[in-house]
This record gives structure tokens, sequence and C-alpha cells, in this order.
């Protein structure tokens, strides 16, 4: 298997900063949260897609936290507190099907491919957005805990333990819905000509 | 021995966190000798780069900027009510509220705790509420955890945060249940209780009916099931049980009396008698919001009596004659949900589509189209 990386990690933030925070002292909070604020997007639009609401999710999940720092115990890192309270937030989004059927937005996809290609042909990137919606569609097709707990342990790599608990459920219906999110989906993407052909490319690339 | 493809299955995974090395020997072990499950892989892989590339800038330095000075700059300012909002941004104002509201407290050091006794009056929603007893007036609305309480007629409650029980002791409430993961909300009656997780309801000490999502009603005292109730169902207090809650009523009965005498009497799954109340109930004169309810029992009388098909027809009768009335609301969602349940696909797509035609922001109009959603995948 291929891109097995280990995504970057912010650091934490020290004991006085968070101590800070929960008193709300808006320097801390800016500090933490532009250290923290680029792992949220990641995991925002791993969630969502790479949609226009993704800084609407993000602001949604800062504001959360900000009233929640007070509460905030430090039993857990703050990478992973924020972590929780931008899964809740995309729960509750994902929740609304009005919401979850928006087209994936163009300069997020140019955004991805200008690492790879500073100067990507307008149908390549048509192509790489045809072929993210395609595949958004599908894990709204499979159900949002789903989709959820297939995201947060496939793509995501986080553990089944931790994914029960941010979703709020038993670590036997986590296994269960990440294998069918899994079967449904690879059934899906199987019989989608777009992400079928993205499939066979790479194979032939290999 | 080889490990089966359903272990393994588990143990594919875009990234390697969380799997020991014994896992790890395993997969290879598997995906060496398993065509199938080592496509699988590959194609897990390969959706996991196409999200992860996208995923890798997802917003550009100023729209981070963005996003991080709005939500301390709006966190700080006024706090708004707990509105919800059919637009999108209505995540936005709850949590803007949200964050006010711990700022404000942060900052004025924390009020001392409400007296036993506090008044709540209409159009003043309260962002949160300690425990303890409290008096809504009519149309008044308190946030109470995941929940926002609103009252429909002057309302006599307890707060119990620990329990996340609301206990009502008078009056009415229509309660809107955010879903939050592990933590379900409940409305305790003297004769039932309700528990929720995501949900909207409207509940008095007779009964309870669900506009949005699942309600289980339970047993106060064992708190064993008593019945589960959908998007448009409801459920009253069985006649019996209440002698002290719903008093028989007297000779000369008004429509409307005649029309309560008809629910307590369905809700006992006595049919018959129910359908004779209705009877009665537009014999006697019955304004057009009672009539339409008359015609809605007579629709659930043959639900309950075991004749899906011509309740549908009663309900499809009335959703026509009564569509500018909440009434014809439910009877074409209840007509919809009776062909679903019978697997009429193509009925059940017809009304479910004329339902969100006719009222596209209508209470049932997220469960109208999850469910419509699911007959085209059946497709």
């Amino acid at each position: 298997m291929t891109g097995r990386s280990r995504a970057y990690v912010a650091p934490e933030p020290d004991a006085r900063t968070v101590e800070a925070c929960r008193r709300g002292d808006r320097q801390a909070l800016e500090t933490v949260f532009r250290v923290q604020a680029p792992a949220l997007e990641r995991l925002i639009v791993r969630l969502v897609g790479p949609k226009a609401d993704v800084e609407d999710l993000l602001q949604t999940t800062l504001m959360e936290a900000l009233g929640a720092f007070p509460r905030f115990r430090g039993k857990a890192s703050v990478r992973t507190w924020l972590g929780r309270i931008a899964v809740h937030v995309v729960h509750q989004h994902l929740r609304h099907p009005e919401r979850r059927r928006r087209p994936v937005a163009l300069d997020l996809v140019r955004g991805h491919l200008e690492p790879a290609d500073p100067a990507p042909a307008p149908d390549r990137q048509a192509h790489v957005r045809r072929q993210l919606e395609r595949l958004y569609e599908h894990l709204d097709a499979i159900g949002i805990k789903k989709r959820l707990s297939f995201v947060l342990f496939v793509l995501d790599g986080r553990s089944i333990e931790e994914v029960a608990a941010l979703l709020g459920a038993s670590r036997v219906a986590t296994k269960s819905r990440v294998f069918w999110a899994r079967r449904e989906l690879l059934a899906r993407v199987g019989a989608d000509p777009v992400l079928r052909d993205l499939l066979a490319n790479r194979e032939d690339e290999r | 021995m080889r490990a089966s493809c359903i272990r393994v299955a588990l143990l594919i995974k875009r990234r390697e966190e969380g799997l020991s090395d014994a896992d790890r020997l395993v997969l290879e072990d598997h995906l060496a000798s398993c065509e199938k499950c080592r496509q699988d892989a590959f194609a897990i892989d390969v959706l996991g780069e196409l999200v992860d590339s996208a995923a890798s800038s997802p917003l550009s330095s100023g729209a981070r900027e963005r996003a991080i000075t709005r939500a301390i700059r709006d966190a700080a300012g006024k706090p708004l009510p707990p509105v919800r909002a059919s637009r999108p941004a209505a995540t936005l104002l709850v949590a803007v509220a949200v964050a006010g509201l711990g700022v404000a407290l942060l900052l004025a050091n924390r009020r001392p705790s409400d007296s036993p006794s506090r008044q709540a009056t209409a159009a003043t929603p309260r962002p949160e509420v300690a425990a303890g007893p409290l008096s809504l007036a009519k149309h008044a609305t308190v946030s109470l955890a995941q929940a926002r309480v609103s009252a429909d007629e002057p309302t006599e409650l307890s707060w119990d945060p620990a329990r996340q029980a609301v206990v009502l002791r008078e009056g009415a409430v229509s309660v809107s249940v955010d879903s939050a993961p592990g933590r379900q909300f409940r409305v305790l009656t003297p004769r039932f209780v309700v528990e929720v997780v995501g949900t909207e309801f409207r509940v008095d000490l007779a009964g309870v009916n669900v506009t949005r999502g699942i309600v289980r009603v339970l047993s106060p005292e064992s708190e064993d099931l008593i019945t589960q109730l959908g998007a448009g169902q409801s459920w009253s207090v069985p006649p019996a049980a209440t002698p002290e809650l719903l008093p028989a009523p007297a000779r000369g009965r008004s429509a409307s009396e005649w029309l309560a005498r008809a629910r307590r009497h369905l809700a006992a799954g006595a049919t018959a008698t129910a359908q004779r109340d209705v009877a009665a109930a537009l014999a006697a004169r019955p304004n057009r919001s009672e009539t339409a309810e008359a015609r809605t029992l007579l629709a659930e009388c043959a639900l309950v009596g075991g004749d899906p098909e011509r309740a549908a027809e009663l309900y499809v009768a009335v959703s026509q004659r009564y569509a500018d009335l909440p009434a014809g609301e439910t009877a074409l969602f209840a007509a919809a949900r009776i062909q679903v349940n019978a697997g009429h696909r193509r009925e059940a797509e017809q009304l479910l589509r004329s339902y969100l035609d006719r009222y596209p922001s209508g209470r049932f109009q997220q469960e109208a189209r999850a469910r419509l959603r699911a007959l085209e995948r059946r497709e």
C-alpha cells in the first residue's frame, strides 16, 4: 500500500497558554487556534469534502471551542479535544441534507492540485473535481454515522476506540459501521465509471 | 491459518496508526494471497490519496485567518439567542450564542445561581438554565442542554441537568433536541416518560406528537418501552390509566370534546367507539380545523384497525381538502409513510414528492427527503 505517511501533528500549547484560554484571553486563543486550525481544516475536509462551507465549519468549530474552553480540563490533548468538537460540528452539519449536496468548490480543488501541478489544465481541474464530487456523493449515500466512522477510522487513521468515543457509539457498533461503510462504498465506487477510471489509471501506473 | 477477509477488512486503513505489529503481519500475510482484499486495499489507498490531497491545503491563509478572527470577534460580542434558523447559518448563530454566553459569563465572574422560582416570559429565550423549577409563559423558550424547550401554554416544569430531564408538571411544551453523541434527553410526566436523542416533538400531560426523528415512550416506574413513535405519529395516555387527568366529558359535548374522547378511545384501541365519537364530533358543528382533525382520526382508526390501504385513502383525502392546515400536511406525510411501509415504491415516491413540492420547508421535510433518498437507493 502507498501513502502511509503520518500526518503532521500540531504542537500542544503549554499549560500557561491553556489556562489563559480558559480565562478567555484573546491572544492565547488566537495563538492556539492558529496552530491547530490547519489540522482541523484537514479533518473537516476529509469528513465533508472540499466544499465551500469548510470555512464556516472551521469558524463554528472555533466558536464552539471558545465557548467550551472554560470547561476544558486537560484530560485529552487540545488537538484531540478540538478534533472532537469539529467532528460534532460536522455531524450536526451533515444531518441537514440540504447542506450536503453543495458542489465542490473550484478554488479548493485548484488548491489541492497546486503542489503537484503548478499549472493544472482546466480540464484536469474539472476532472479531479468530478472525482471528488462522485466520491463524496457516494459517502453521502451510505449514511452519516457509517460515513463518519469510515472516514475517521480508515482515512484519518484513528483507532476504533477513539472513533467510538467521538461518535458516542459502542466499539462493536463502530466496527460494524466501518465494515459496512467500506463494503457499500467500494461497491459504489466499482459501479461508478468516473472512479473506476481513476482506479484503472492508477493500477496502470503501478 | 490465513485470517478471514472479514477480519482483515478492519485492518485495511489508509494510515497505519492504531495497528499493532501483529495486525500488520496478519494484514500483509492475507494480502499476499488474497487478490480481492488486495484490490480493496488498493482502492482505499487511491481514494484516500484523493481525499488527502484535497485536504492538504484546504483553505487559503486568508480564509483561515478570517475564520479565526470572526470566531473570536463574534464570541466576544453580544450573546445572541439560540434561534434555530432554516438556512445554513443556523449552526453558526447557535454557536455564536453559546460562545458569546461563555465569554459574557467569564467577564461577569458568573452570577449567583438562579433563585428557586424563576419566570421566563415570551420572546425572551434564555441561553442556559440551572437546575430547579421554572415557570414558562406561553411562547417562552429556554435552552436546556442540547434541547430548546418552548411553552405552548403557561407551563410549570423543572430541569434536572444530571439526568438531562425535564419534569413537566403542568402545561405543554414543544421540544427540539439536537443529537448529541451518547446523550439522551428526557421529558418526565406523572404518567409516562419521553426519551429521545435528536428529534422534535410536542408533549403535554396526556401524550406526545412527533414532528421529526424517533421518540420512545416509557413507563415512568419500570421504564419499560410502551411505544416508539416516528415523525407524524402521536400517542396518548390510555384513558383507564389517567382518570384524574382525562375526566369523562359531560353530556351535550362540543365537537372538540367529542374529538378528545375519540382520541382517548383510539389510543386504547377501541376503534369502533372512536369512530362513533368522530361521527358525533362531525355532527356537533365543528369548525374547519376540527373537521380536518375528525377526518384525520377516521384515517387513524382505519390504520389502527388494520386497514392501511383505507387509511392511506383517507389521509390523502384530508391532505387534498385541508392542504392549508397542519392536519393536511400531517395527513400527506402519513399517507406517504404508509405506502413506504407497505413497499409500494411508486406511490410512496409520488406522495413524498407531493409533500416536498407542497411543503418544501414543512415539519416532515427532512424525513421525507431521507425516505425519498432511501427509495431511490433501492432502485
